[in-house]
């Protein structure tokens, strides 16, 4: 009998202690007991593949900080994005966290978001960094997270095929056409290089957008946004000859079309490797050096992506997002301040993705991203997870469908719309 | 009663955790889901939840989109079963042969099962590549194709594709537990059989298949779930597309939920695919029992 109660005891016990509510296992983040904090970092980097030095960054910065150490959770996009929807919305958000742009409108519409305004406003570094940067992690009049690093998008090229075929650089979209059609002539399997999937797929398609001077959405009335295009003749007419604009580069054979099912993966090692003559790509591609040396001995970048009306790019401004229900709030804003510092950004933001307008850019993959900075546009203040989704499939519809492109233009129209008017935002 | 509880209580005490995780790991959450498909639900308004009714489960049902993935769903569940149930049996049957090797054979047909699904659909995907994918690099050295094929990104190759992928990962599963039934057969039922006359195939439909009815059951019933649920394949491979060529119910329901945040409608989506598993087991069912009132 005894030992069947204390049968019952062990496994109360047991029980109790599994239940037992354990700080430093819930965020991983809280003081260790010996005067550390643990800052809890979610990003997409992996130690083995970090061609940035992000984690040299972060080296630095426990030696200078040797109270503060790091647990790093490496994610890709897409499950870091939701991870932190989930995490966040039930309480229990990583310290900081690393993301793209596009999600900062959807964070911040979920109310998550910490607000930095006060904090940037009284950081003695932040005229270091321009005011486009910091307007496009503002929303409403706050700013909503810290920006990590650019992105910039810009005409990137193998200069050793275009001098073979002899022909100059496209700057335009019926520029481009014309040298697609040489190159393709020469033997050149893809003469321009897209993505139609991913991430990358919807940016691609929002320079196209912007160069031919339209909005993805525009402002009507305070906080209201609406997509104009079925509205107006002319804007339909701009934007049905962007997506004509993908179906001349495949039907005129300027693009492949094994590149209807190329993601950012696909699109980059292709170019890397020398299959594609010229691209609108990131700064990232100079990472590829080392893997492909051969393949990017030529690589040139030069200028805005070819346009229509307007000289336009991406500027992708990559952020840092901390959380209401954040645990380590104050020493997490100490890490980021001193990323966007002059030392944190030499360490991993280096040349032509530095936030700041105060580094020394040489060189020629510097000095090019930071000439068409002034032509760089970012996404417009509204959640873009519904639209994202949508300008990917409006690029599938035109090049594997047989819409037209005027369809596929009030298609993409009517289901910004959708989006925006489920969320609340809608204008008439 | 009391005497009952006497003699059971320490079962009951000991099941406690095992029914504690049961109520909160899959009772709560299924609850939670029928409960959040009757409110207009949103991520990006938090604190406007409102009482919808089956308001979500109409737009759902009006949504063209919906019966695609209906479809696509049932393409992708009976395509995948069916093709894991022929070469499960098949490479059971081959493996049961006395052969050399066997045992190192036996082995290699299990890694396809314990590869992660993640490293298997990223190595697919790379295998399936237009530009330099091996599948097409062979197919043209061996004559079958005279160009590359965009498995993945044509409309008329993606479900096939995916469907592919998913049985080579599958496979396995229905091998080793057909292997097991058959090496439980008596050899000298088989030898009757052929002394009278019974020729392979006969002795095949006569003998052998009947005897693997009941695990073929339990496989087809387990598959066919696992399969209607499955969304990480065809997210790593196509995420639903080109145009929605492979968008499943599970992919729908995830797009709904982690891109639009709209989770009414998620949850209106998986209470469907609840409703339609339930349908389509019970037809299952039914169709075993008829069967087996038949065979007396």
């Amino acid at each position: 009998m005894i030992k069947k109660y204390l049968m019952i005891l062990v496994i109360a016990i047991f029980a109790v202690g599994c239940s037992e509510k354990d700080a430093s296992s819930e965020t991983g983040s809280d003081n260790n007991g010996d005067g550390k904090t643990t800052l809890e970092v979610w990003w997409n980097v992996d130690k083995a593949n970090d061609r940035s030095g992000y984690y040299d960054a972060i080296e630095r910065y426990e030696e200078l900080n040797p109270d503060v150490t790091f647990d790093i959770q490496v994610l890709p996009y897409e499950q870091l994005k939701q991870k932190l929807t989930t995490t966040s919305s039930n309480g229990n958000p990583p310290d900081i966290a690393q993301g793209l742009g596009e999600w900062m409108a959807d964070f911040n519409s979920m109310d998550i978001l910490y607000d930095f305004t006060d904090v940037v406003n009284s950081w003695e570094g932040k005229d270091g960094i321009s005011e486009a940067v910091w307007n496009s992690v503002s929303m409403n009049g706050k700013i909503a997270a810290f920006p990590s690093y650019l992105g910039t998008r810009a005409r990137m090229y193998h200069e050793n095929v275009i001098n073979e075929v002899g022909i100059e650089l496209p700057n335009t979209w019926d520029e481009l056409l014309e040298a697609g059609k040489i190159l393709k002539d020469a033997g050149i399997e893809n003469p321009f290089g897209i993505s139609a999937t991913s991430a990358r797929a919807p940016q691609e398609l929002a320079v196209f957008v912007w160069s031919n001077d339209l909005n993805i959405v525009e402002e009507i009335g305070e906080g209201k946004y609406r997509n104009t295009w079925a509205d107006s003749e002319d804007e339909l007419a701009k934007a049905a000859e962007v997506f004509q604009f993908y179906k001349d580069m495949l039907d005129q054979g300027v693009i492949s079309q094994n590149q209807t099912s190329w993601g950012y993966q696909e699109l980059d090692q292709n170019f890397a490797q020398g299959n594609v003559a010229i691209v609108q790509n990131g700064p990232w591609i100079e990472g590829y050096k080392s893997e492909q040396p051969e393949g990017m001995a030529d690589v040139r970048v030069d200028g805005v992506p070819p346009y229509n009306e307007t000289p336009a790019t991406f500027l992708e401004v990559a952020q840092w997002f901390l959380f209401k229900d954040g645990k380590n709030n104050e020493e997490a804003i100490k890490f980021l301040t001193w990323m966007g510092s002059k030392e944190g950004q030499s360490y991993y933001a280096k040349g032509n993705r530095t936030i700041r307008n105060d580094m020394e850019l040489e060189g020629e993959w510097n000095v090019p991203f930071s000439e068409i900075a002034k032509n760089g546009r970012t996404w417009p203040p509204v959640p873009m997870g519904g639209i994202i989704d949508s300008m990917t499939q409006s690029i599938q519809k035109v090049l594997l469908g047989d819409t037209t492109p005027e369809e596929t233009a009030i298609w993409l129209s009517e289901q910004i719309n959708e989006s925006l008017e489920s969320n609340g935002l809608l204008g008439e | 009663m009391t005497k009952f509880l006497q003699k059971h209580a320490i079962a009951y005490f000991f099941m406690l955790p095992a029914i504690l995780f049961l109520i909160l790991l899959l009772l709560v959450p299924i609850i939670n889901v029928f409960i959040n498909s009757l409110f207009e639900s949103n991520l990006l308004t938090p604190g406007k939840e409102k009482f919808v009714g089956l308001d979500n489960f109409i737009s759902t049902f009006q949504d063209p989109l919906f019966w695609t993935a209906i479809k696509n769903s049932i393409v992708y569940t009976f395509g995948s079963v069916g093709g894991e149930y022929v070469v499960g049996l098949t490479t059971a049957i081959l493996l049961n042969q006395q052969i050399k090797g066997r045992a190192i054979f036996r082995g290699i047909m299990i890694i396809p099962w314990v590869v992660p699904i993640v490293v298997a659909g990223m190595t697919w995907r790379w295998m399936l590549n237009p530009d330099y994918g091996i599948i097409n690099v062979l197919l043209m050295n061996a004559g079958v194709i005279e160009q590359g094929i965009n498995w993945l990104g044509s409309e008329s190759t993606a479900m096939f594709s995916v469907i592919w992928v998913n049985v080579w990962r599958s496979f396995p599963f229905y091998t080793i537990s057909f292997l097991a039934v058959l090496q439980t057969i008596n050899k000298n039922e088989l030898e009757a059989a052929e002394i009278d006359g019974a020729n392979i195939f006969q002795k095949f439909w006569n003998i052998t298949f009947p005897k693997l009815k009941g695990i073929s059951m339990i496989l087809i019933v387990l598959h066919l779930i696992w399969t209607f649920n499955n969304f990480d394949f065809i997210w790593i491979l196509t995420e639903g597309g080109p145009l929605n060529a492979t968008e499943t119910l599970a992919i729908n329901t995830y797009k709904e939920a982690f891109m639009k945040y709209h989770y009414g409608t998620a949850s209106a989506i998986s209470v469907l695919m609840m409703s339609i598993l339930l349908v389509m087991m019970s037809i299952y069912f039914w169709l075993q029992n008829k069967q087996a009132k038949v065979g007396g």
